[in-house]
């Protein structure tokens, strides 16, 4: 065998198997970016529109995905923002609706858009993507439970119940959006109402990313029912029993021993405290008896979403 | 009869070339790549494999149509075969035409081949029928008939500049004919009568490409009607008529000497 036929192997060699370590070092040596891109160039869906020379649903989903993972990537760098109250997320709606000017069927993109914006900081924004989609596509009923739910949401329970009552007319619409319609007005502002309305939402989606946020959003009127229940149980301990109770374990074996019906049903751990929806126990507070959840299982909204 | 020998010829000629094979591995390979970009948007998968793959038909489709177009004659005058082929008992038109359905032909199949890719993909994806499946092949005729025309404009500037002009000339023709529905518009909110004229006429005398776009409405799921598939039909015979008339009238025209 000739060496100089062998001789452009070694380069190669050893080539690839510097690929990794250089990656590694670079990886290591390269300073960390700071700066996080924030502008969205081309914002404006008519002119991306004129400009895709007929790519546009090719691009409505290229903005889609940019959507999403502007979203992801948001969460992930900072896993806080699911509980700040301020707007957190400024390009979602504008990616969101460029997206939806370039393919105004695409119902994904109304439907969970304006869901995370509505839930991070816009609601306004919100509404206008879900108005604009039922513009587009008069006869999906799914934009109206979404509209209605955001609006019910934002309070005006009034307009909520006319968006049931208006999707209940479309073809292919669920036989319960006509009754949602009535209870909407009748319960206003009632936390049952928002697990029913979740638990629709949670049904017409098949995409896990979404149910895993509406199930975030589940647990936490779950936990907020099951808090009311112990709070309750620790003031009723406290008045008609004794001092006050040194740990929930005590309150749940001396009031709550066994399922009640019409209340939440309690998950215990081994020492027979009550635990949230995550697993993680209540904490209690035996000096003040307030009990609450704790932070790092999930966070409660300091008020209800409405009450009126 | 003697056309259609050019055309088989061409049809090989193009077969053989290998930037041919590379384009189409090239665009099965971006249908292929939609099953993972798909994971990332929320929705129908099947909806983001159809923009995607037939987006790359049509992409991949346009750079074949204009840069095979536009060496289609050109190749044979540089290569000195032209004297040959003119030689023989072959009328002009003849060549022209040949050269247009034979490279009309390797559309036809890269088409066919592309949208076996985008239909394997759903397949794949949907384990069974999805709605795009049906409408994917309605949007793929329209795509081929787009590419008809497209060659139609390579092959008439071919007969008549460079191919650096022609690919250029091309592309400026087909970046305006994508912006034909902007004209009508602009047409309509024109202030001055010569503006309005002068936007209707070029609304007219451009060729209106978007009349083949059904990509978004492929990916929906909705079927094409046959009266939208009949009438752009027509409209790109008539237009390719109109383009392969010129062609014939210059390259007639043309001395060689």
């Amino acid at each position: 065998m000739r060496f100089d036929g062998l001789l452009p192997i070694v380069p190669l060699v050893l080539a690839v198997a510097a690929i990794g370590p250089v990656q590694h070092w670079l990886e290591h040596a390269a300073a960390p970016s700071v700066v996080e891109d924030e502008a969205l160039y081309l914002s404006n869906g008519d002119a991306v529109k004129a400009m895709a020379l007929g790519y546009d649903s090719l691009l409505a989903d290229v903005y889609w995905m940019r959507a999403i993972q502007y979203f992801g990537g948001k969460v992930l760098s900072d896993q806080t923002i699911l509980d700040q109250q301020s707007d957190r997320l400024p390009l979602l709606h504008p990616l969101v609706d460029v997206a939806t000017t370039l393919d105004p069927q695409l119902i994904p993109a109304y439907r969970f858009g304006s869901y995370f914006i509505h839930d991070y900081g816009r609601p306004a924004e919100a509404r206008a993507l879900l108005e604009k989609g039922i513009r587009n596509n008069p006869d999906n009923p799914w934009l109206y439970q979404d509209l209605a739910f955001a609006e019910w949401q934002d309070g005006d329970c009034a307009h909520a119940s006319q968006v049931y009552a208006a999707g209940a007319e479309r073809p292919n619409a669920p036989s319960w959006m006509r009754s949602m319609s009535a209870a909407v007005l009748a319960d206003c502002g009632q936390r049952s109402l928002a697990v029913q309305m979740l638990r629709t939402m949670y049904e017409s989606t098949e995409d896990p990313r979404i149910r895993a946020d509406i199930k975030r959003q589940l647990d936490v009127y779950q936990a907020l029912d099951e808090l009311d229940l112990l709070n309750a149980a620790v003031a009723f301990y406290a008045e008609r029993i004794g001092p006050r109770p040194r740990s929930l374990a005590q309150v749940v074996r001396t009031i709550l021993p066994r399922p009640q019906p019409g209340l939440p049903n309690l998950t215990l751990d081994r020492t027979g405290s009550p635990v949230d929806p995550n697993g993680v126990p209540y904490v209690y507070d035996a000096d003040t008896g307030v009990v609450s959840a704790d932070p790092s299982s999930m966070t409660l909204p300091r008020s209800e979403p409405r009450q009126h | 009869m003697q056309l259609l020998r050019v055309a088989k010829n061409t049809f090989r000629e193009s077969v053989r070339d290998r930037v041919l094979f590379n384009l189409i591995a090239f665009a099965l390979l971006m249908i292929g790549s939609s099953l993972l970009v798909g994971q990332l948007a929320i929705g129908d998968l099947q909806k983001v494999i159809t923009d995607i793959g037939l987006s790359a038909m049509r992409f991949i489709g346009v750079l074949i149509a204009i840069f095979i177009g536009i060496q289609l004659v050109y190749k044979e005058i540089e290569r000195k075969t032209i004297y040959g082929l003119l030689a023989k008992p072959l009328r002009r038109s003849d060549l022209v035409l040949g050269k247009f359905f034979g490279l009309g032909t390797t559309l036809a199949v890269n088409t066919a081949v592309m949208l076996g890719g985008i239909v394997l993909s759903i397949l794949f994806v949907k384990r069974g029928y999805a709605p795009q499946l049906a409408a994917a092949i309605p949007a793929a005729y329209l795509i081929f008939l787009e590419l008809v025309v497209t060659t139609a404009i390579a092959l008439m500037f071919s007969t008549i500049s460079s191919p650096a002009l022609s690919a250029l000339l091309t592309l400026m023709i087909y970046v305006a004919g994508n912006f034909g529905e902007n004209l009508r518009l602009l047409a309509a909110s024109a202030d001055s009568a010569p503006s309005r004229w002068l936007l209707t006429a070029l609304f007219y005398v451009l060729p209106n490409l978007s009349n083949f776009s059904a990509i978004s409405t492929a990916a929906h799921g909705t079927v094409a009607p046959a009266s939208w598939l009949l009438a752009a039909t027509a409209y790109a015979v008539v237009y390719c008529a109109l383009l392969l008339s010129i062609a014939v009238l210059v390259f007639d025209r043309r001395d060689f000497k």
